[in-house]
């Protein structure tokens, strides 16, 4: 998603502001002269400066330039799913992984992308299954990651050496 | 000093051996596949290395990132699809070889070179860095402070065409490093009363999101990738041995120059090979020349140039715990998980592990021969993987990458979080690697500059009275005044010719 560089300069420019003003709620402790707000106010000013800067150089050599330009996910229904797919998987494994455990919830995240990317769904579920199967036995088993059981908990001993 | 037994010894070890093997594999396959870079392998690897003990793991990082770094000309040679970027400056000379039915040649010359640069830069490194790290140990925290402003302003200038987006970049990133709490009065800073904010941000998680998941995301809408069946590459060692030594020059002048560069905080393998292809073109007759024997002169010298980098990149984060790139900067986070703190010290406690660590990289580089040859006839296979199976699998490993190095669920979030920052950024030319250094660095900064504030008194004069300290700060500010001179003339020269072209 691109956008002009004036509006990047004016994000840049308030995200500065908006540390410069919080770092003035980090009270130095007594006989300090440079306290835990002396770093966040040189970086919010230096963003504030950059941002500023971005914008005159936004205004002065882009002119003409649309503000917003179409992101190249929206050119097709496939792309903006495809493009999508991927931090909602993220989301779901957040959500998903302690009440249904890593292995359903790696083999439907890994189903869903193939399938969202066109692979037929019988293969997708196969790679997808025994992808996870492998990747939960070399972390969990062998590396000992506190992977999640959910579904299986009763049964994980079997599978912990 | 120690003996080269002792070290030897230290390498003989079958699961060492094993390690580099399996990382060697694993790099060839991660670089030769386009759109996975050097850095995504290592990152990929945290998970698994953080289980071993620190020689092997720092092996298994050094192997896999060398073998990345080569195995990203063979897509670029024979489709004419740069693996990694490092090999982008001679993709277009590379494939016209092997248009011409040369791809031996082509690949040779990038392999052979790639593992002379990376020999050459660690003899360099091998020799300078117990050197250095003699100076090093009467540093005090105004050397650090300048340092890392050095460090960080190599990084920002080199970074991309705008100085302001990557000083926006580094900027962000130094401000991600403020999270969590204040290292010398312990107020919390930044963490909205969220008690997984306290801690700070996880390198890691930020590291995967912002390089390994915004490429997922840049990819995910791009063309399915045309198989190539032509390019059977011929015998490699026959065509490629004559052809080292009328190339000697160019062999070194882009390992020293790739060595330089990438002992420069900040400036990676990418930046070297660039170099090296516009110096190789420029100012030697050879390589100037649109024939065969040119082509190969710029694709030896920029291909050692990207190998010899990386040993270049270990001379800072060795002596001085400095990352001179984002690997190293995975290189020097695993360091200290492991208990090995990068900085001269290390050469006085522990100068066994430093020195294996430097003998691992002979021996990684020489490995690339034989592993090379093999990469490039078992190609076909690897291009088979079709990318609509693979790119999930990645996804899988970098949530599990984050959830493994983190151990909390938060982590997976911020790797969304970031993924889709890092593609934003990306999207509108803002360059990512300053902000993981400012990440990295901005620590070190803070710390080193309360230190010395504490120590005078709030007195800022203590910057200059040192004699290496003030000499590294005004070299620095050196570096800012000509860089932002050089930018504002540049660009009223720019402006001058366009309204020189507009009255014409």
């Amino acid at each position: 998603m691109k956008v002009h560089d004036s509006i990047v300069g004016l994000v840049v420019a308030i995200l500065g502001g908006a540390i410069a003003l919080y770092s003035q709620s980090l009270v130095p402790p007594r006989h300090l002269n440079y306290g835990p707000g002396f770093f966040p106010l040189l970086i919010g000013i230096g963003l504030l400066l950059v941002g500023g800067g971005l914008m005159v150089q936004g205004y002065v050599t882009g002119r003409g330039q649309p503000l917003v330009q179409r992101p190249r996910w929206l050119a097709s229904r496939d792309f903006t799913f495809r493009f999508w797919i991927i931090p909602i998987a993220i989301l779901f494994y957040w959500l998903a992984v302690t009440p249904l455990g890593f292995l359903a919830t790696s083999t439907i995240l890994l189903a869903m992308i193939q399938i969202a990317n066109g692979v037929r769904w019988k293969l997708a579920v196969t790679v997808a299954l025994i992808t996870s199967v492998v990747v939960n036995i070399l972390f969990a088993s062998i590396l000992h990651v506190p992977l999640s059981w959910g579904l299986l908990t009763p049964i994980s001993g079997w599978f912990i050496w | 000093m120690v003996d080269a037994g002792s070290i030897l010894a230290q390498l003989a070890d079958p699961y060492l051996l094993l390690v580099i093997m399996v990382s060697a594999a694993y790099g060839l396959a991660i670089g030769s596949i386009p759109g996975l870079t050097a850095l995504m392998a290592t990152a990929l690897l945290v998970p698994f290395i953080i289980f071993m003990a620190p020689l092997p793991a720092i092996a298994s990082i050094i192997t896999a990132s060398a073998m990345a770094i080569f195995a990203g000309d063979i897509p670029g040679a024979l489709l004419r699809m740069p693996g990694t970027p490092a090999s982008a400056a001679y993709t277009d000379d590379a494939f016209k070889l092997t248009r011409q039915g040369k791809s031996a040649t082509a690949l040779g010359a990038g392999l052979f070179a790639s593992a002379f640069g990376g020999v050459a830069s660690a003899t360099i490194l091998t020799l300078a860095a117990p050197w250095l790290a003699r100076i090093a140990l009467s540093f005090s925290s105004v050397e650090y402070f300048w340092l890392g402003v050095l460090g960080l302003s190599c990084a920002t200038f080199v970074a991309g065409p705008s100085l302001l987006k990557g000083l926006a970049s580094l900027l962000f990133g130094l401000f991600l490093a403020t999270m969590g709490l204040d290292p010398i009065s312990g107020m919390p800073r930044f963490t909205f009363g969220s008690t997984n904010l306290v801690g700070g941000l996880g390198l890691i998680p930020v590291l995967i999101g912002l390089f390994a998941v915004s490429e997922l995301l840049r990819n995910s809408y791009g063309q399915d990738r045309q198989m190539s069946e032509k390019a059977k590459p011929t015998s490699i060692l026959k065509t490629v041995v004559k052809l080292m030594w009328p190339h000697k020059i160019g062999l070194l002048r882009g390992s020293l120059l790739g060595t330089i560069v990438g002992s420069l905080p900040g400036a990676g393998s990418d930046i070297a090979a660039w170099i090296s292809y516009a110096l190789a073109k420029k100012s030697s007759k050879r390589g100037g020349s649109d024939t065969e024997e040119g082509a190969v002169e710029r694709i030896m010298s920029a291909s050692a140039a990207n190998n010899a980098s990386l040993g270049g990149a270990y001379i800072p984060a060795t002596v001085f715990g400095i990352p001179g790139d984002a690997i190293t900067a995975i290189v020097i986070s695993v360091m200290f998980i492991k208990g090995v703190n990068p900085g001269p010290t290390l050469f006085l406690n522990q100068p066994q592990v430093i020195y294996a660590i430097f003998a691992i990289f002979f021996l990684a580089n020489l490995l690339m021969l034989p592993l090379g040859i093999a990469c490039i006839r078992a190609f076909g296979l690897i291009l088979r993987l079709p990318t609509s199976i693979i790119s999930p699998v990645i996804l899988l490993f970098c949530i599990l990458g984050a959830f493994s190095v983190e151990n909390t669920l938060f982590a997976v979030g911020l790797v969304a979080l970031f993924g889709l920052l890092g593609y934003v950024m990306e999207e509108n030319e803002v360059p990512l690697a300053p902000a993981i250094l400012g990440l990295i660095l901005g620590p070190l900064l803070e710390q080193t500059f309360m230190t010395t504030m504490l120590k005078s008194q709030g007195d800022l004069v203590t910057f200059f009275n040192r004699p290496i300290g003030g000499t590294i700060g005004a070299f620095t500010i050196l570096v800012w005044a000509l860089i932002i001179g050089l930018k504002l003339f540049a660009n009223r020269a720019k402006t001058d010719d366009s309204l020189a072209d507009t009255a014409a």
